[in-house]
């Protein structure tokens, strides 16, 4: 893993946390579904629980299990993956919003030759899955992903790069200022990828 | 760890991206290109005015920043475990008042970079530098039998009860988020899964 980093050496997500509902539900489908070994427990003084699980040397994903806990909030605190039943969109869930601050999805890199097998492999475990989408934007073709949830809604992707830096730089890109809200707003649906 | 060698495998190179949503792009780029010194490698325009900015990690890994001009309203307790600020006395991460509700289920609750062990403490003050308040390098510590999760100023006596296995930095990123550099201090074994996994309700 070669970190991009001109300032520390970044080899990875230790652990990208998250917070379950059910940690048994969690374990089944972290662990039992995606095959991403549970490696460390711990119990946070009979309030909760932190679940760790491996998914290579260097990225992780961990779980909170609190005992008391706001119930999920989906197309606020994550991507709604209903959302995409009113539009005309594939993508499920990723027409939705998300407020600011929040994870929106998660993203594991496999094989780009695996997708359609990956895709039928999650069904066979009785996951919902999208069929293979193709995401391009003005510098071409993007990424190319399949699309499921967690046992709490949260909006997990396989996914593979075609090309992930865009051929023209990014010279012309003007960042916008939070105070630009309103004079930017348009009629569209933003597809977050 | 469990018995999964016979299931199913997925060939998961690692985590590919993280979307985060973020309040103001401006401020995202300085802080991904100019705190964190990451390349900006894609960024485009959204259908609604919105943005999209990709930052790379590593060669495998970027983080997708997306900006609405509208999004829905969201706050810490729900949407994220807010960095609560450095506590004066200990250094570390403040604690949440008691009662609190951290993150919502299905949400991100803290975001942790993976770090040399060596290089925690030249990180902490390069982050400080910067301008960006952190913490000391907390000690996670498995404590007891119970493998109670525990973050001690002082260390116990009983030396042997005691299990550190992961070092941490945290810091805030510039939607409040908890971030964090973190190191595990040694290999983790068989016997650092311990506990019985919880249901909704219990």
């Amino acid at each position: 893993m070669t970190s991009q980093s001109t300032r520390f050496e970044l080899r990875g997500f230790h652990h990208v946390a998250m917070v379950s509902s059910d940690m048994q539900n969690t374990v089944d489908f972290y662990e039992g579904v995606l095959g991403f070994p549970l490696v460390k427990t711990l119990d946070l003084g009979g309030q909760g629980q932190h679940f760790f699980f491996q998914v290579t040397e260097d990225d992780g994903v961990a779980f909170f299990w609190f005992k008391n806990v706001n119930a999920a909030m989906p197309g606020v605190a994550s991507a709604d993956w209903n959302a995409a039943e009113t539009t005309p969109s594939r993508a499920k869930g990723l027409v939705s919003k998300a407020a600011a601050g929040a994870m929106h999805h998660l993203s594991f890199g496999v094989p780009g030759d695996k997708l359609d097998e990956y895709r039928d492999r999650l069904r066979e475990a009785g996951i919902d899955v999208t069929e293979v989408i193709e995401q391009e934007d003005e510098d071409g073709e993007c990424i190319r992903s399949i699309f499921f949830r967690d046992p709490d809604g949260i909006v997990l992707e396989f996914s593979t790069w075609t090309e992930l830096a865009a051929p023209g730089g990014t010279d012309s890109f003007r960042p916008a200022a939070a105070s630009e809200a309103l004079a930017r707003r348009k009629e569209g649906i933003p597809v977050t990828i | 760890m469990s018995d999964t060698e016979t299931k199913p495998r997925f060939e998961v190179r690692g985590i590919n991206h993280l979307a985060l949503v973020v309040a103001d792009m401006a401020k995202t780029r300085e802080f991904y290109t100019e705190v964190l010194g990451l390349p900006m490698v894609r960024a485009r325009e959204l259908a609604d005015g919105g943005q999209q900015a990709f930052f790379a990690i590593t060669d495998n890994t970027i983080i997708s920043a997306v900006w609405y001009p509208e999004a829905p309203e969201g706050e810490a307790g729900v949407i994220y475990r807010e960095f609560s600020g450095v506590d004066e006395v200990t250094g570390q991460h403040k604690s949440a008042a008691p009662g609190t509700k951290q993150s919502a289920a299905g949400s991100m609750h803290h975001l942790a970079f993976t770090v040399p062990l060596e290089k925690q403490e030249e990180y902490k003050e390069r982050l400080r530098e910067a301008g960006v308040p952190c913490t000391e390098i907390n000690h996670h510590i498995a404590y007891g039998n119970g493998k109670q999760a525990y973050h001690p100023t002082v260390l116990p006596n009983d030396a042997e009860a005691i299990d550190e296995f992961v070092n941490s930095l945290y810091f805030p990123d510039p939607d409040g988020r908890t971030f964090e550099f973190a190191a595990y201090t040694r290999p983790l074994v068989r016997d650092d899964v311990t506990h019985t996994p919880a249901r909704a309700g219990d």
